[in-house]
C-alpha cells in the first residue's frame, strides 16, 4: 500500500541520497574512486528484496567446495560457512547470510509447525541469525555424547545411526565431544570467571542505582562500576522514603521510538493519542486515581503530567515482607508533533551499565499524586 | 464477471495469535481511505480506541482484561462484518444497495444507499454504521475488500497482520483449517467457530482461547438465516397490502357517500 502524502520508505530515502551522491562524484570531488565504484544495484525504484539479498551474499565466479559441490556466479550462498576470503563470494553482513537462500526469503515463512522437540522453536516460521538457530549455545543442553541433559525438554540431541544433530540447528555441526558449546569464548566452556567484564571477573547480583530495597545478596547496594554521571542539575537520584514506587519503561506498538514519526501519522495517533501511565488497582485506590485521570509522576529529576490507565496487569511485587507498587510509562511523547506529551526520560537516571553504557530506563523509583492532589 | 464455478471466500480470525497490534486497523483504513479518529486517551479496556465501530472504522481490535493464567492480562477480539452467507442486512435494505457477491464480500453500493437504516436493524451482529457527520449520511462498513478480492488479492487487513492471526482462502479450506487448529491444540482453543454456523454460517470465522461472550461477541444466535427467519412474515406483506389497500378504499367509500349526503342536505336548507 502506498503512504500517505509524502511518506517515503527509508530505502527509497537512501536511494535516491545515494543515487545523486553518485551522479554528482561522476563530474568531480576529492577521492572519487569509492563512491563511483560502490555497487549500487536495486533497481530504478530501489526493491528491498535486493537489498536483502545482497545481505545474504552470493558466490561471484563460479566455484567448487572440497566435497565436490559445484556453484554457479550469482547463486545465493546458503551461509556463512559458504563465504570465502578471496574475492570469489560477497556477503552485505555475515550474520544474514543464510537468510535469503536460493529457496527465497526465509524471514517471510509462516509455517508454525514446531520442531520435532516440540519446545515451541517453530524454525520454519520467519528466520533467525545466525543460521536460524533458535537458541544459542545449544550444545551446552547435551553432554559430551550428545544425549539430553534433560530428555523431556530436549533442545538437540545427537543421532549416532544416522550421524545427525535432531531438533535446533547446533552451534557447529561437529559430532558430539568434537567441540565445546559456547563458541564465542576462548575455552569454549561457561565461565563463573570473566576476567573481561568491567564488573567481574564474578558474577554478582547488584540493585538498580535507584532501588526501593537493600540488596538481599550482597553487602554493597549497587554497582561500583555502573557509569554515573553528575555532570548536570538532572543527576540526581531519589530515596525510597521520598519515592517509594517502581517505575519502568517501554514502548507500545502503535508509536516508534520517540514518536518524532509515528505521533505525526494519524491513524497511528488515533489509536494511542497521549501519553500516559499504567498502574494498578490497589494503588490507584490508595491515591484516589480512576482510569483516565490526570496525574502528575515525579522523580528525583523532575515531573511530568499524564493520563491514568489503572489496570489489573500491574500489581505490586511482594519483597521482603512489604508490598512495592510498580508503574510502567510508554516513553513515545516528546513537544513536537501532532500529539505533544510528556516525556518519560524527564524522570529516567542517566545510569549507564558498566560494560554496555545501557542506561538504566527500565529502573527508578517516583512518586504518583492526582494532578489536583499534586 | 466472475466465472460460475467460483469458490467462495473466507477469512479466520483466529485471536489466539492476534497480539493487539492493530496493523490490521491500520491497513484497512488506509485501503479504505477513510480519515483518522481524533481520540483523547482509551475509550475502552487497555489501549482501546475507538469504542465502536463507526462510519470511518470497518474494524476494530478489542482489548479485553481477564484471568487466564496466573495474572490478568488481555484477550483480543475482533469486530468486523461477518459476510453472512445470506445476509440479514442485504435482505432488509429497500434498495438493493446492499448485495451478497459470488466470492463471498456483502458489498454496499453507495449510490444506492438512501440512509434509511434498515440494515442496521437487521444486522444481528450489529456492524453496519451510519455517517452521522455528513448532511447526506450513508451506511459504512467493512467491505471485505472486495475490490481487492476481485483481482485476486487478499483482504488488506489479511495482507498487513504479522502474526498469521488472519488467515484468507476458500471458505471449504478457511473451515477444514479452522477444525484442524481446534483438533491438534485442543488446549489453545475452546471448540468453537463462531460463524461456522451462525445465522446460517458467515465468511468470517473466529476462533478464541477463552468463550467469546467473555471478548464482546454477541452469541447465542439462532443457526437459521436471518432472511429465512423474517421470509416467514415478509411473504405475507402483498396480501396484507391488498387487505388494508381494500379496507381503505371501502372505508374511503363510505365516508365520501356520507360527505356528499350531508352536502346534499345542507344544500336543501
Amino acid at each position: 500500500m502506498k503512504p500517505i502524502g509524502n511518506c517515503r520508505p527509508d530505502l527509497d530515502i537512501v536511494d535516491g541520497l545515494a543515487k545523486a551522491i553518485k551522479r554528482a562524484y561522476q563530474k568531480d570531488g576529492a577521492f572519487p574512486e569509492p563512491i563511483r565504484h560502490l555497487a549500487w544495484d536495486y533497481g530504478d525504484h530501489a526493491d528491498p528484496h535486493r537489498v536483502a539479498r545482497e545481505m545474504n551474499g552470493r558466490y561471484l565466479v563460479d566455484v567448487s567446495d572440497k566435497d565436490g559441490n559445484s556453484f554457479a556466479a550469482g547463486k545465493q550462498v546458503s551461509g556463512f560457512a559458504q563465504l570465502r576470503d578471496d574475492g570469489t563470494t560477497m556477503s552485505g553482513n555475515w550474520i544474514y547470510c543464510g537468510g535469503y537462500t536460493e529457496e527465497g526469503n526465509l524471514a517471510a515463512r509462516r509455517d508454525a509447525t514446531d520442531a520435532p522437540n516440540g519446545i515451541g522453536l517453530h524454525p520454519k516460521w520467519a528466520w533467525v541469525w545466525p543460521m536460524n538457530r533458535r537458541i544459542l549455545y545449544n550444545r551446552a543442553s547435551v553432554n559430551r555424547k550428545g544425549e539430553p541433559f534433560n530428555p523431556r525438554k530436549w533442545v538437540i540431541r545427537w543421532n549416532a545411526e544416522k550421524k545427525i544433530w535432531e531438533g535446533d540447528v547446533p552451534d557447529g555441526a561437529m559430532p558430539p565431544g568434537e567441540m565445546n558449546p559456547f563458541i564465542m569464548l576462548a575455552s569454549g566452556v561457561g565461565q563463573l570467571y570473566s576476567p573481561d567484564l568491567a564488573d567481574g571477573p564474578f558474577p554478582e547480583h547488584y540493585e538498580p542505582v535507584e532501588s526501593p530495597v537493600r540488596n538481599p545478596f550482597s553487602k554493597i547496594q549497587s554497582s561500583p562500576c555502573a557509569q554515573i554521571w553528575q555532570s548536570t542539575e538532572f543527576d540526581r537520584y531519589g530515596k525510597p522514603d521520598v519515592f517509594p514506587i517502581v517505575a519502568t519503561t517501554y514502548r507500545v506498538s502503535e508509536h516508534w521510538q520517540t514518536g518524532a514519526m509515528s505521533r505525526n501519522m494519524p491513524w497511528l495517533v488515533g489509536l494511542v493519542p497521549n501519553a500516559f501511565v499504567e498502574i494498578g488497582k490497589a494503588l490507584a485506590k490508595r491515591e484516589g486515581i480512576k482510569n483516565g485521570d490526570r496525574v502528575i509522576v515525579s522523580s528525583a529529576r523532575g515531573s511530568i503530567e499524564v493520563y491514568a490507565l489503572v489496570t489489573e496487569r500491574f500489581q505490586p511485587f511482594f519483597i521482603e515482607g512489604r508490598m512495592i507498587d510498580e508503574i510502567g510509562i510508554p516513553w513515545h511523547w516528546g513537544y513536537a508533533g501532532i500529539v505533544p506529551g510528556d516525556i518519560a526520560n524527564d524522570l529516567t537516571a542517566s545510569v549507564g551499565d558498566p560494560n554496555s553504557q545501557i542506561p538504566e530506563t527500565k529502573v527508578f523509583l517516583c512518586n504518583i499524586k492526582r494532578k489536583d492532589r499534586a | 464477471m466472475s466465472a460460475p464455478t467460483v469458490k467462495p471466500k473466507a477469512m479466520i480470525q483466529d485471536n489466539t495469535r492476534c497480539i493487539g497490534c492493530r496493523a490490521c486497523m491500520v491497513a484497512c483504513k488506509s485501503w479504505n481511505e477513510r480519515p483518522a479518529d481524533h481520540t483523547d486517551f482509551f475509550a475502552g479496556a487497555g489501549y482501546q480506541n475507538p469504542r465502536d465501530l463507526d462510519a470511518n472504522n470497518y474494524t476494530l481490535i478489542t482489548f479485553n482484561e481477564i484471568v487466564t493464567g496466573a495474572k490478568p492480562d488481555w484477550v483480543f477480539g475482533r469486530q468486523l462484518c461477518m459476510h453472512c452467507e445470506q445476509p440479514a442486512c442485504a435482505s432488509a435494505c429497500p434498495t438493493t444497495a446492499l448485495t451478497k457477491t459470488e466470492l463471498g464480500p456483502v458489498v454496499f453500493n453507495e449510490s444506492r444507499c438512501i440512509g434509511c437504516r434498515a440494515c442496521m436493524q437487521a444486522c444481528p451482529f450489529v456492524i453496519p454504521k451510519y455517517d452521522y457527520e455528513n448532511l447526506a449520511p450513508k451506511i459504512h462498513k467493512c467491505t471485505f475488500c472486495a475490490d481487492r478480492l476481485e483481482v485476486g488479492l487478499e483482504p488488506a487487513c489479511a495482507k498487513v497482520c504479522p502474526t498469521g492471526a488472519i488467515t484468507f482462502g476458500d471458505r471449504d479450506d478457511m473451515v477444514a483449517e479452522a477444525k484442524r487448529r481446534i483438533a491438534t491444540a485442543p488446549d489453545t482453543y475452546i471448540p468453537e467457530i463462531y460463524g461456522l454456523e451462525e445465522v446460517g454460517g458467515t465468511s468470517v470465522l473466529h476462533l478464541s482461547s477463552v468463550p467469546f461472550d467473555q471478548i464482546g461477541y454477541i452469541t447465542g444466535l439462532p443457526k437459521t438465516p436471518m432472511p429465512d427467519l423474517t421470509h416467514r412474515w415478509l411473504r405475507v406483506t402483498p396480501r396484507v397490502f391488498a387487505f388494508l389497500y381494500a379496507l381503505f378504499a371501502a372505508l374511503l367509500w363510505i365516508v365520501r357517500r356520507r360527505t356528499a349526503r350531508q352536502e346534499h342536505r345542507g344544500e336543501k336548507t
